[in-house]
């Protein structure tokens, strides 16, 4: 779980050109959206969005689902874990 | 005073339900013509009380197009005539009635509809870019994001009208919905359809070369196509006489490297985007509706 922790977070940085953070600057269980942790706005769920879809073949089209997904990096691990096709 | 920018201009049709309901009514069998000379007399009101569509609209025909005081200031009215014109016209739509929309530059739109992979289609506040759904029909779903802050007369008036092409109205909420429901129509081979020049929800733009400098463009549309690699077409409307619209097609990135990072080319695209918006609204001036300094 650990090592999809980290391969997530580097995915995030990269997706959303967040050039000037480490994987080790993002807690994992931080939460993404808001003004603690990463303050992601919905742009930045757009691209978790496809992230997700692309990299592991997840498609989230539940609103509420997408919501409680993108908590935090911790609990996407752990939903991608779950569900992923590839 | 209170400053208007694109994150707190919605653009939402004016007048209340009845007033509304009474136009859809009145447009069933009233002459357009005769609609719009009873709004002549009435647009000099405007220009007098609503000082900062004024200064907006005055400053955009001064130093954008480069008109003199005089003219601009006739300008102004040609411009506020104009977008009572297009209401007008969108009511007399919503009420059944019907407009000859001619264009050069069809198969554009047509080659990506019959495509199977979903596209983007951005309009503006220039013209009548509702108007556009009536030419542009495609066996395609179409999902297309509308200002929840409309009233319940003209959001009914829509889906009814939407309803019969195959379209669905995707309203923006503060819950990120219409994200998911917006990304699971491209997914699904659709046409994603929204405004490319409104700032609404994410406050992330791309400033992009417009009239001379930069503008604050959404960066949601461009970074939806960017990151599913879909293709985009830019839509613009315009009106040429009473019952005559002439619509604009063009595609957008079409020549960009795909091997290019998706925010790198989602900037381009926008700045493409403003590109085709200015030589547009260089040829229709009065028909630029945002009643707010762009630029800001």
């Amino acid at each position: 779980m650990k090592e999809l922790i980290e391969e997530i977070k580097a995915q995030i940085i990269s997706a959303l050109n967040l050039e000037e953070m480490t994987p080790a600057d993002i807690d994992d269980n931080a939460p993404l959206f808001g003004d603690e942790g990463l303050g992601l706005d919905s742009i930045d769920v757009l691209e978790l969005i496809v992230l997700m879809e692309k990299n592991y073949g997840i498609k989230l089209s539940n609103p509420a689902e997408g919501k409680a997904v993108f908590q935090s990096v911790a609990v996407m691990a752990d939903y991608v874990s779950k569900h992923r096709t590839k | 005073m209170t400053q208007y920018d694109h994150s707190k201009w919605h653009g939402s049709t004016g007048g209340t339900t009845w007033m509304q309901r009474a136009m859809l009514k009145l447009f069933r069998f009233l002459p357009l013509p005769l609609a719009y000379a009873c709004m002549a007399p009435v647009i000099p009101f405007y220009m007098l009380f609503d000082r900062r569509g004024y200064k907006a609209s005055y400053n955009f025909f001064r130093h954008r197009i480069g008109r003199g005081p005089l003219a601009s200031f006739f300008s102004v009215y040609a411009n506020e005539f104009r977008m009572g014109q297009v209401v007008v016209d969108r009511f007399a739509l919503y009420a059944g009635r019907s407009f000859d929309l001619q264009s050069d530059e069809m198969p554009v739109f047509t080659r990506l509809a019959e495509a199977e992979p979903g596209f983007m289609q951005l309009g503006s506040h220039a013209g009548n870019f509702e108007i556009a759904g009536y030419l542009l029909r495609s066996v395609k779903k179409m999902g297309t994001l509308v200002f929840s802050g409309e009233t319940d007369t003209v959001m009914q008036q829509r889906a009814a009208m939407f309803a019969r092409m195959n379209v669905e109205m995707v309203p923006v909420s503060d819950d990120m919905s219409h994200l998911f429901t917006l990304n699971a129509i491209l997914s699904e081979g659709g046409i994603v359809s929204m405004p490319g020049d409104r700032v609404f929800g994410s406050q992330k733009t791309f400033s992009c070369p417009f009239f001379g400098d930069p503008a604050p463009f959404p960066a949601g549309p461009f970074i939806l196509a960017a990151q599913r690699s879909v293709a985009m077409v830019a839509v613009f409307v315009m009106k040429e006489s009473v019952r005559r619209y002439t619509v604009f097609v063009r595609q957008i990135g079409e020549k960009l490297d795909e091997a290019l990072p998706a925010r790198v080319r989602a900037e381009a695209m926008a700045k493409e985007f403003a590109t085709c918006l200015e030589s547009v609204v260089r040829k229709y001036p009065t028909q630029w509706f945002n009643f707010y300094d762009f630029w800001k």
